[in-house]
């Protein structure tokens, strides 16, 4: 217990010393910049595939194709996650949020839409099984058909013939 | 004050490990040999956006369309439409679409299928089968009234 009191007695000064230290390694590692020609040309590198990444995932917005979008932005985010736009709050990691949910979206409305073909095909279905067994109802199979020429045609034309002549007279 | 100073240490240790990034202290040519690698992963993978997305890069870095990349992509938007529409079949399959399923099941006939899209067609083409139909007795009505 005294040992553990002139510990914390002790360590205050220490503990600020490091603690300084530390922050200040920190925050020098944070501002670091490339300052050797081969450091400067492996940050231009990672610039300019980072650049053209970005320039898929723009020609793959314009043409619509969000999951192509998102797959580049996650893997910029991915690739190059020490540069600022990669960080949280970020461009990059912006856009992959929005274009998620614009993905999310458009998956809910795709499957809204086949959910509606799929309702729209089984309506069709059951109007046609409906119609079939109206048509089971009011014709019998076992009726028998009347011949196509004669029966049908002279009924008619007879009955026609006989209103006509009743108007007449 | 000792607890302060160890938060202070960890907190330091985090932050030193959040800014690295796969690509990060590289040089060029190791760069695109992890970009290659990484497109191999995701073919192998079936990621194909991905995989999609870097070759696309690859084009864009070297700035010349190789035959072999170009193979590649075709290879791949064609995955791409594959896996596209046996989602929206096995949407369509599951809400009851039967027909609308096995048209669309149609579109990809001609294409040779992987293990997988083979397993998810048979699936798909099963489940439209056993979907409802005219010709069935009643089947309509047993079909929409979960659905409905």
């Amino acid at each position: 217990m005294k040992g553990g009191r002139r510990w914390y007695g002790l360590g205050g000064h220490w503990a600020v010393l490091l603690t300084w230290s530390l922050a200040s390694v920190w925050w020098g590692g944070c501002e670091a910049r490339p300052a050797s020609p081969a450091q400067a040309e492996e940050y231009l590198g990672r610039r300019e595939m980072a650049a053209a990444l970005i320039e898929v995932a723009q020609e793959a917005r314009s043409r619509g194709d969000l999951a192509l979008v998102e797959a580049a932005y996650a893997l910029a985010v991915e690739l190059w996650a020490d540069l600022p736009e990669a960080q949280i709050g970020g461009l990059w990691r912006t856009e992959l949020n929005q274009v998620r949910r614009a993905r999310r979206t458009e998956e809910l409305l795709t499957a809204a839409r086949l959910h509606g073909v799929a309702l729209e095909e089984r309506l069709r279905l059951a109007e046609r099984q409906l119609a079939r067994w109206e048509l089971e109802r009011y014709e019998p199979t076992d009726a028998v058909v009347p011949p196509r020429r004669g029966g049908w045609l002279a009924l008619p034309q007879a009955a026609g013939a006989g209103a006509m002549t009743g108007v007449i007279r | 004050m000792c607890r302060w100073a160890l938060g202070m240490v960890l907190l330091g240790l985090v932050g030193c490990g959040q800014g690295e990034g796969e690509l990060s202290r590289r040089t060029v040519a190791e760069q695109h040999a992890l970009l290659d690698a990484a497109c191999q992963q995701a073919l192998s993978g079936g990621e194909w956006a991905r995989a999609e997305a870097l070759l696309l890069l690859r084009v864009a870095l070297v700035e010349s369309s190789e035959g072999a990349v170009e193979e590649a992509l075709a290879q791949v938007r064609e995955r791409r439409r594959v896996a596209a529409v046996l989602a929206e079949a096995e949407t369509l399959a599951a809400s009851g679409g039967s027909r609308a399923a096995q048209a669309l099941l149609w579109t990809i006939a001609g294409v040779a299928l992987g293990e997988e899209e083979r397993v998810r067609w048979e699936q798909v083409q099963a489940q439209a089968q056993g979907g409802p139909s005219v010709g069935k007795e009643g089947s309509v009505f047993d079909g929409a009234a979960g659905g409905i």
